[in-house]
């Protein structure tokens, strides 16, 4: 007896039956033979795809007494609650975050002091001048804006950052594919090649950046990258005189997400660049292992820029270290539709050539 | 006195000859091209379509003959034309360049019948699109209207010949431009653009976006395969019919072992 397996097509699902002409398994419907050899690898291929994901950090709560830096003071804000801490000289009179003028002070011990710091390299005067240059080009931006809009507030902030460490192991199958034209005089014919391809390897990572505020807007956080890590040091509290500290009220651990989703989409993304010669290319199963994880507590510098226009509170950051600008500038609807409007007859009004020449 | 009767005979002869070749071109003139054996055409009607029939003989050297009847004596539309055309020896030049629009009521059909030079100048196309500008007329039973209309796509279709490119498929026959049309597609499109500009103005008014990747953050060298492996699955093929645009025109012979073109269809 032979053995009774019988082996589906992977391009239809048609029983296979063995061709003696072609020495090979034949599919009757759709014409592609195959090698028992094949048809192992490409079953074996499937049954091991899985698309669970292990991401092992070591990371651990960071509350170890020796530590935490003393003779500090915390400035509460009483309107949203956020909180700001300085060196026992710095007095706040507005909130950072929301511009309130009500702030409670008050002296704390036991303030976690971070390994690594990257000091301010632009004044308050830069980041005045930033904001103007950040108005520029913005063709939606009201007349007025630029003119009306006065900086309520500039504070100078070290915002705390997990810095994250970690070595990706990946395994990748893409499902690809190589397409082919031709033509008789009859018919044009398609031709398309199916491929599994697979790919396993390794990537390391290191000092990606996640910030530990909670009150800090993440997008914006994120949009402050780059910095420059060559001038990062080992921090010291000398550093924070004349600026605020933001507390990390966001731990490690919690940030942990932000970091997984930005390896894994890496790896895929760099693991995909390797699958070359396809016409199409779309991962189909991915895993993803994070070994060796770390995360280190960093303070980045950044200018917070609290304007008011019309009554409403707008909000930039700057990156103290490289300068760049970011926030989000109120949009003028009438120039929008004038600019829609406008945009829109121009090319309409040169489309009649076409309309009536051709 | 002899001498003034020669003078004479000379001047008689020569008025003589002179009326003579004015009756020959008068009669060229009015060549006489439309059988109305239907009766469909009434006598004024007649003459303004022979009007126009002469018009295009003496300007372009295509014969044009326009047949109405009410039986086809048991032939079919296409010999009843080639076969009344043959045999009453229309065209003109070597070739007999002419064509032959006949209306037959036996079975409501139209057939155009062509020869010589004529069959180059009525493509397959050209003959099919022809059937747009007289159909309708001839259903309504404006049959002097349908002939007027069939004069007028000839003598265009003439012209066009003549200038090297008769209508085919590729050189289409006034094609009336779906203006509408165009302009919505215009519109839809300069909308498009304008949103779209817009729209990128719009999303430079915030950039602070989430950061979704950590390609700067790659350990140097860090990045090796371990396993690289690609696997052909299978094959497929698809195969669609290649559509095709007919060129030219197709000839048939007739009884008379003369070589005709054309085409007709029913009213």
């Amino acid at each position: 007896m032979d053995s009774a397996v019988s082996y589906k097509c992977p391009c239809c699902g048609g029983t296979l039956v063995w061709n003696s002409k072609k020495q090979q398994m034949a599919c009757e419907y759709c014409d592609n033979t195959f090698t028992e050899e094949q048809l192992k690898e490409i079953l074996d291929l499937e049954s091991s795809e899985t698309t669970e994901s292990e991401m092992n950090w070591n990371v651990t709560d960071e509350t170890a007494v020796e530590n935490q830096m003393e003779h500090m003071k915390v400035h509460i804000c009483q309107s949203c609650g956020g909180e700001i801490v300085g060196d026992e000289n710095s007095v706040a009179t507005e909130c950072v975050y929301c511009g309130s003028p009500s702030i409670m002070t008050e002296n704390v011990s036991g303030v976690n002091r971070p390994n690594y710091i990257i000091p301010f390299k632009l004044d308050k005067k830069k980041a005045k001048e930033a904001l103007k240059g950040f108005y520029q080009g913005k063709r939606l931006l009201p007349n007025a804006f630029s003119s009306q809009n006065h900086i309520e507030k500039i504070t100078g902030v070290y915002v705390p950052f997990w810095l994250f460490d970690c070595d990706a192991q990946a395994s990748v199958t893409y499902d690809a594919t190589k397409v082919k034209l031709w033509s008789d005089s009859n018919y044009d014919y398609t031709r398309t090649d199916y491929y599994k391809a697979v790919r396993e390897g390794k990537i390391g990572f290191e000092k990606i950046p996640v910030d530990g505020s909670s009150k800090m807007d993440d997008n914006y956080m994120d949009a402050l990258e780059p910095y420059d890590y060559k001038q990062m040091t080992e921090f010291s509290p000398n550093y924070l005189a004349g600026y605020f500290a933001d507390k990390y009220d966001v731990d490690a651990k919690e940030s942990i997400p932000r970091a997984n989703k930005r390896v894994k989409n890496s790896a895929e993304k760099k693991f995909k660049e390797t699958v070359k010669g396809y016409d199409s290319v779309v991962a189909k199963n991915s895993r993803v292992n994070v070994q060796n994880g770390d995360a280190n507590y960093t303070m980045f510098p950044v200018w917070m820029l609290n304007t008011k226009y019309e009554g409403k509170t707008y909000t930039f950051a700057m990156n103290g270290q490289s300068g760049k600008m970011v926030g989000e500038l109120p949009t003028d609807k009438g120039k929008f539709w004038k600019y829609l409007i406008g945009i829109s007859a121009a090319v309409f009004a040169v489309a009649q050539i076409a309309v009536f020449i051709i | 006195m002899k001498r003034k009767i020669r003078v004479l005979v000379l001047i008689l002869a020569m008025a003589l000859g002179m009326m003579m070749v004015w009756n020959v071109s008068a009669a060229s003139e009015e060549y006489y091209q439309v059988f109305d054996d239907a009766d469909l055409l009434s006598d004024s009607e007649e003459e303004s379509l022979n009007a126009g029939i002469n018009n295009i003989i003496s300007s372009y050297d295509f014969d044009v003959v326009i047949v109405t009847t009410n039986s086809l004596d048991g032939k079919s539309v296409s010999e009843y034309a080639d076969d009344y055309y043959d045999e009453n020896g229309f065209g003109v030049g070597d070739e007999g360049t002419g064509l032959l629009f006949l209306i037959s009521m036996e079975d409501r059909d139209y057939y155009v019948s062509t020869h010589g030079e004529a069959i180059d100048a009525f493509t397959d196309y050209g003959i099919e699109r022809m059937k747009e500008e007289v159909a309708s007329s001839l259903s309504d039973g404006d049959y002097a209207g349908g002939c007027e209309k069939f004069l007028n796509v000839t003598e265009d279709y003439i012209t066009a010949y003549n200038e090297g490119t008769p209508y085919d498929s590729d050189h289409p026959y006034q094609e009336s431009k779906n203006y509408f049309l165009r302009e919505l597609i215009a519109l839809v499109a300069a909308v498009a653009v304008g949103l779209v500009s817009v729209l990128m103005m719009k999303s430079k008014m915030n950039n602070a976006k989430p950061q979704e990747y950590a390609g700067n953050y790659v350990k140097k060298d860090s990045f090796k395969l371990t396993k690289e492996k690609d696997l052909f699955m299978y094959s497929r093929v698809t195969k669609v019919k290649k559509e095709k645009e007919e060129k030219g025109s197709s000839t048939h012979t007739s009884s008379s072992g003369e070589t005709h073109g054309g085409g007709g269809g029913k009213f």
